[in-house]
């Protein structure tokens, strides 16, 4: 038993009791729900399997692999992937930092910044399928969307089929509304985490308001975008799929609206019969997503680092 | 006395001599960048608020009313479309399984990450470091590629019901509700438990009278954020639920939007329906759920 005993250990009896039971039984459960379907999808990828247990699946080795690396409307799903992630980059992190200063540093009346907490985190509490549904319903062909009503102001007549016509840059905005008020908390967390004195040494050293913002301020903010950049690039790449799932269906003409974790989606239900093993096929996919998505946030969290050394 | 007055006050002038032309030129700047900002912040307020002032307008309107002018006031206000979604769309059942899914998971989330979080925080064993790492590393794993999987798996041990949804929306929170909490069963001061231990008092005992009582502020902050998720929830339920009786709000949604036989009012009521719940939980408790979000994202950051 002596060589069993572990250093550094303060587990008793009674601990180990406690661990197995609660934290055993969670576990057991984790691994049954949320690790076991993953291992065995990523097994599964190599076999040609179309989702009937009736039918023993072959193995085919990398042939799913090749079928996904070769499809067109992968690399235009990978593509708007990384289009919705730039446009939610470049307008969560601008707004984000403009509402976060504003709000900490610009000595707003309480109740007016009080206002703009509550409303802009509203998106965040909201279903995906809500959000989707309203904005949908405002970018609606024929004259009874909203964004149409609105130009037929100007142009009599004015009719745009939006999310046929612009799906990406309609998808960014919509996914960008849903994700400022999150980080504009962190972000004001952080800025708060700036001590007062700092700001009240500058004063006397001389420097103006704007100065103490661009040295004090900035350098707090920054290490949050760090953050928040990763975040983004994480939460999007996997997780597009819900909004696109509502506005569309099918992904669009020719895959014009596809996103990564659609193209799973899709394959995975059977829905597209194109291959032999639709389902199968979908968990290579699945797998190819998952490397592309950890890869792109490592390097970047990995530029971000480097950047940051420099500053 | 005398002389430090003297001191005092030539600094002061010094720096008002230093100070003064870049002051005066910062406050123009100041005042109307305040209020650039301020007025984009205004049209994001109204690019959040007025979405939803419009759904709340569509939703007493008809069809008829609804295709003339999307954008004009009732005529008529057309209160019937909620409870044509209420009772002939079958909205009420849709929302009573919504809460029992919600409270469902919330219970077991309650039990699973507050156990698993002081286990975490407080236990010393490389077993149990193991644990933390893993649950850490398949945190980052992207929720789209269980559903397929999870789907199939289902399936074939036919568990397409309400029962395991309430279970995967537990389970799948569980590293990431930890990681909030871990940090803050961390603070509490060991010398505490080690008492509690010397007077013989066993686990259990410890984590009902203990542990949990000073980590409330987080686990308040786990149940509120686990609620509005689960509420909210809509791929994993669109996935896994087939069966029309099983429907939760959002499943829902996506069904009566895609009917024919609603009116555009009644779909939107169904909306409304389903947002006012979760508005009225962040309305009460927005405070500490944005104290909380922050601070929680602090550490993370």
């Amino acid at each position: 038993m002596k060589a069993l005993k572990i250093k550094n250990s303060n587990m008793t009896r009674s601990r180990w009791i406690f661990a197995g039971i609660f934290g055993g039984i969670t576990l057991v459960i984790y691994l049954i729900f949320c690790v076991y379907p993953l291992l065995d999808s990523i097994y599964m990828s190599f076999f040609n399997w179309n989702g009937y247990y009736a039918i023993k699946p072959d193995w085919i080795g990398f042939e799913n692999y090749k079928g996904v690396l070769t499809d067109e409307i992968f690399w235009r799903a990978v593509k708007n992937d990384f289009i919705i992630t730039l446009i939610k980059e470049v307008v969560i992190i601008f707004l984000v930092v403009l509402f976060a200063v504003t709000l900490t540093r610009f000595k707003l009346n309480k109740a007016e910044s009080a206002f703009y907490k509550f409303v802009f985190y509203i998106p965040n509490i909201l279903s995906v399928i809500i959000i989707g549904t309203i904005w949908r319903f405002i970018f609606l062909s024929g004259e009874t969307g909203l964004m149409n009503a609105f130009f037929g102001l100007f142009k009599d007549g004015f009719d745009v089929d939006w999310i046929t016509e612009y799906p990406i840059p309609i998808i960014g905005f919509v996914a960008s509304w849903c994700g400022v008020g999150l980080f504009m908390l962190t972000m004001i967390a952080s800025i708060n985490q700036v001590s007062e004195e700092l700001y009240e040494a500058a004063k006397v050293d001389g420097a103006g308001e704007m100065k103490q913002l661009w040295y004090i301020t900035m350098p707090a903010v920054w290490l949050q975008v760090t953050f928040i950049v990763v975040s983004i690039l994480y939460q999007s790449l996997g997780g597009n799929f819900a909004i696109v799932n509502i506005f569309a269906p099918t992904g669009g003409i020719r895959g014009n609206s596809m996103v990564m974790g659609l193209y799973v989606y899709l394959y995975g239900q059977s829905n597209y019969a194109t291959v032999p093993g639709p389902v199968s096929f979908s968990y290579a996919a699945a797998v190819i997503m998952l490397i592309i998505t950890a890869s792109v946030s490592l390097f970047v969290k990995y530029l971000m680092g480097k950047v940051e050394e420099r500053l | 006395m005398r002389n430090r007055n003297i001191y005092e006050n030539a600094a002061e002038s010094d720096l008002r001599k230093f100070d003064r032309p870049s002051k005066i030129k910062d406050g123009i700047g100041l005042a109307i960048s305040k209020w650039v900002v301020r007025v984009i912040m205004i049209i994001w307020s109204l690019l959040i608020l007025y979405p939803m002032f419009w759904s709340i307008i569509t939703s007493f309107k008809d069809t008829a009313q609804f295709m003339s002018n999307p954008w004009a006031f009732p005529k008529r206000w057309l209160y019937t479309n909620y409870e044509t979604a209420w009772v002939k769309a079958d909205f009420s059942s849709y929302f009573m399984n919504s809460v029992l899914v919600t409270l469902g998971a919330l219970v077991l989330t309650l039990i699973m990450v507050s156990t698993s979080s002081y286990i975490i925080a407080k236990y010393k064993h490389p077993v149990i470091k193991f644990v933390e790492r893993f649950y850490a590393l398949f945190m980052m794993v992207p929720q789209v590629l269980l559903l397929i999987p999870l789907m199939y798996m289902c399936m074939k041990y036919e568990m397409t019901n309400l029962f395991t949804l309430m279970v995967l929306y537990a389970i799948q929170g569980v590293p990431f509700y930890c990681f909030l909490m871990v940090p803050f069963v961390r603070g509490i001061n060991d010398s505490l438990l080690e008492a509690a231990q010397m007077d013989g008092a066993n686990e259990f005992y410890i984590f009902a009278r203990l542990i949990l009582p000073m980590s409330l502020p987080a686990v308040f902050m786990v149940a509120l954020l686990n609620v509005i998720g689960s509420w909210n929830e809509y791929v994993m339920a669109i996935t896994l639920i087939k069966n029309s009786s099983d429907f939760t709000l959002p499943v829902g949604i996506n069904n009566i939007t895609s009917s024919a036989t609603f009116s555009y009012g009644v779909k939107f009521a169904t909306l409304i329906i389903s947002m006012i719940p979760i508005l009225i939980i962040y309305a009460i408790f927005q405070k500490p759920l944005q104290n909380g979000l922050s601070s929680a994202d602090g550490v993370k950051g």
